[in-house]
């Protein structure tokens, strides 16, 4: 009976995703084509300056060209500062946020939750009840301009490159079983660190806790090596590129240069070697815990280091390259030809299926490759681009007035949110903060896409919170979560998730103390 | 008062054949029967937690292994107890239960005389371990003496009584000593020396109730660390099982105080009979 139930459950699962997919699709499908049909900024109702160019010669306006002027004012400041009943219209974002953290804590919704039809029902109906708040208090064309801003502008290059860079990294595999010496996993470590940047957390994390696990199989004590992977490599590591962790992408998005996060490196460098050098003399006093007759066996078992499907490496320095050199909105570097809109996305995709297409089969099912995850970041993330449009737009006529100002402010405050809330939305918001709190350029100030400014002292504390502070809790990064998860199924008793914490507090908060106090 | 209803966990470890074994002697012995029970503890199997965003599939991949893992133990689990019991011809009958193991097992205790459970391990089937004082949250909850077993079985000829004059304390030795499940050839009382009690007048109280019951009966005072003490004295006076009342202590006064059974439910390797 136990047999029939559970095959039963395996085989309703990629319906269910099936019908996700097509649902995820039409629905992504109208959001791009809606603002695309219709001319939203040739509706622009008539500029301050044009009425005033209409006025007599002499600067004498009519009374009606007055009040037509003050209308427009109005109208004007209402589109670009705080939309009215703002309070209303960030409700959604919030509910959505709290379904995310409490629905899968709850016993009576945790399964249904499970399924990714219904986190794309409670995605889109926060994105649709914020879409409708606009509609009524600003009418259709702002509702229209939200969308545009939301999906085309942010939603389906971030989509786009978690995919590509979900299918090709998962296209490659390690295989493997060398000594378990204290200097073997810190190797694996920092391998990892080194390369998170480049194929991104979640794809470096993937590929080395395999090959690690099996690495450290007949030692008893593991549980500190993977905390240390994933204070690392799942998170640390990914400093260095927009690609490393999604939240830095979110600033590229924004106007923030490809090659500007190479500036953290020595916030990157310090903690990498800090962290690693502890790991060392911790893992050097757990190995003497061990059994001699489990290093016996770890000494006899053992496999050289084997890597399957590296064309995919090509393919992500091709993202890699897609990333740096294709934004729209900028000309190709020694050449002023702009890349058209979505291009950089069209070369992503087509990598991701060269990938599909090249890999050798068998690595995937290795891997135990599948989509699940991607889906599921797909399914929530337009729900929240779409209702984080309200709150963004307070923070950005508003954000001044917070009462933020320094660098270690923005760098505790993103670090302590990413901890316990996804690390893209809250980078966003703090973020938009920043950016209100600039108003013209000068030195030590970043010019960004939308016209506005940021002060790269904050950037920095921005950037180094979201990335660093990832690494807190178990639900702070997409990756923690599968690291425990697959160190859980091959047989390592992770600990829960305050167990988890005794780790950060003990071993992260000291370090990040350090680089506030340092470099912030 | 006699023995009819013996609770056997079937929890898939290590100690379960021990446990099994140990519940069929003493059923025999007493005219008893056997009720089997395996638990799905959701609340380790099956837990809501938080995850992040991207990880939820890996989650619920996880929990819904764990749970096949569970399922599939229980199942070898219940079959195996059902051949062992059939061939020793003792009556018996099996449940397989799913929820909170801990109200599990405390609600079939209501209308049973004993539970034997391993002693670590209690129904994880190889998954999540329940936290160390699992037995002793279940003798108090149940106020049922619950024997942890180890294994492998064994006659049990010599029982280590720890007494201190406690309510949960002469509790455990007046369950042991009603209970008449085993049958010991010596049963030593032992007191762990304290400042300000008069040591020689407790063991005799002791003493003089167990061998009311036809016991044979010896006694000794231990200095020291009680878990320490207890331990060392049953290894080198060879006993077979221990006796001792759970007392609970929780939070604050446990971190500096130490939970004397919680400790010997860790470390214990014979058997421990304990009540609360």
């Amino acid at each position: 009976m136990t047999n029939e139930t559970s095959h039963h459950a395996t085989s309703a699962q990629p319906n269910r995703l099936w019908y996700a997919n097509l649902i995820g699709l039409i629905v992504l499908g109208l959001l791009v084509l809606a603002p695309l049909v219709v001319d939203l900024h040739g509706e622009n109702p008539a500029t301050p300056v044009e009425l005033e160019a209409a006025a007599a010669p002499d600067g004498s306006m009519s009374t009606e060209l007055a009040d037509a002027v003050a209308e427009v004012d109005k109208t004007h400041d209402d589109h670009h500062d705080v939309p009215p009943y703002w309070q209303i219209g960030t409700i959604p974002f919030v509910l959505l946020l709290l379904s995310i953290a409490v629905l899968p804590l709850l016993r009576k919704t945790m399964h249904w939750w499970e399924d990714n039809t219904n986190r794309l029902a409670v995605a889109l109906g926060a994105g649709l009840l914020t879409m409708l708040f606009y509609m009524v208090v600003d009418g259709p064309t702002a509702a229209l301009l939200a969308i545009e801003h939301a999906i085309p502008g942010e939603y389906i290059p971030f989509i786009m490159l978690l995919f590509s860079l979900y299918v090709i990294s998962g296209g490659i595999s390690i295989t493997g079983d060398l000594k378990a010496t204290p200097t073997v996993n810190a190797t694996f470590i920092l391998v990892g660190t080194l390369i998170a940047s480049f194929i991104g957390t979640t794809g470096a994390s993937m590929l080395l806790i395999r090959p690690l696990l099996e690495t450290n199989r007949e030692r008893k004590h593991v549980v500190h090596t993977v905390v240390f992977f994933i204070f690392l490599v799942s998170n640390i590591g990914g400093t260095l590129l927009p690609i490393g962790d999604p939240p830095l992408f979110l600033g590229y998005l924004r106007g923030v240069p490809f090659d500007w996060t190479l500036i953290l490196w020595k916030e990157w460098a310090l903690l990498g070697g800090l962290l690693i050098s502890v790991y060392w003399i911790w893992d050097q006093i757990m190995v003497k815990r061990e059994t001699t007759l489990d290093i016996l066996r770890d000494d006899a078992i053992r496999r050289p280091l084997r890597m399957s499907g590296s064309i995919n490496i090509l393919l992500l320095l091709g993202v890699v390259f897609a990333v740096a050199l294709l934004d729209p909105s900028k000309p190709i570097p020694g050449t002023d030809i702009h890349a058209f809109p979505f291009c950089r996305e069209l070369v992503m995709l087509g990598l991701a299926g060269a990938s599909l297409a090249l890999t050798p089969k068998g690595i995937r099912e290795s891997n135990r490759f599948n989509y699940h995850a991607i889906i599921e970041v797909s399914a929530l993330f337009i729900g929240i681009f779409l209702s984080m449009q309200v709150p963004l737009a307070v923070l950005k006529a508003n954000g001044a007035d917070l009462g933020l100002e320094s660098p270690s402010q923005f760098f505790w405050l993103t670090g302590i949110l990413s901890s316990f809330l996804d690390n893209a939305p809250t980078y966003l918001v703090f973020f938009q903060t920043a950016e209100s709190m600039t108003l013209e350029g000068g030195e030590g100030i970043l010019q960004l896409q939308d016209g506005g400014f940021i002060r790269e002292d904050l950037l920095t504390g921005i950037s180094l919170g979201a990335v660093f502070m990832g690494a807190n809790t178990y639900i702070g990064n997409g990756p923690n979560f599968m690291v425990k998860s697959i160190a859980e199924q091959s047989g390592v008793r992770m600990p829960s998730f305050f167990g988890y914490m005794i780790y950060s507090v003990l071993v992260l908060l000291p370090a990040m103390v350090l680089v506030d106090w340092l470099f912030l | 008062m006699a023995l009819k209803r013996v609770i056997v966990a079937l929890g898939g470890s290590e100690y379960m054949d021990a446990a099994v074994t140990e519940a069929c002697q003493i059923a025999a012995r007493n005219g008893a029967e056997i009720l089997g029970i395996a638990v799905l503890d959701e609340t380790l199997v099956d837990p809501a937690e938080p995850s992040p965003m991207g990880a939820g599939s890996a989650a619920a991949d996880l929990r819904a292994e764990r749970r096949k893992k569970v399922e599939t133990g229980m199942s070898e689990s219940i079959a195996r107890f059902e051949s062992m019991v059939g061939s020793a011809g003792v009556p018996h009958r099996t449940q397989r239960l799913t929820g909170d193991a801990q109200e599990a097992l405390t609600d079939a205790l209501r209308l049973a005389d004993l539970a034997i459970v391993g002693i670590r391990h209690a129904f994880d089937y190889g998954t999540i371990a329940h936290p160390d004082d699992f037995l002793g949250r279940v003798a108090r909850a149940s106020g049922r003496p619950i024997l942890a077993m180890t294994s492998p079985a064994r006659r049990i000829n010599r029982v280590l009584v720890a007494y201190d004059g406690s309510a949960a304390s002469a509790d455990a030795l007046r369950a042991f000593a009603v209970l008449n499940a085993f049958a010991p050839a010596v049963v030593r009382v032992a007191h762990c020396a304290e400042s300000g009690t008069d040591s020689e007048h407790l063991l005799e109280d002791g003493m003089s109730y167990l061998r009311l019951h036809g016991h044979t009966v010896e006694g000794c005072v231990l200095d020291g660390d009680p878990p320490t003490a207890l331990l060392e004295n049953a290894e080198s006076w060879n006993a077979d099982m221990l006796v001792m009342g759970a007392v609970g202590r929780r939070g604050l006064s446990r971190l500096l105080l130490g939970d004397t059974a919680s400790s010997m439910l860790q470390r214990s390797e014979i058997p421990l009979l304990i009540r609360s």
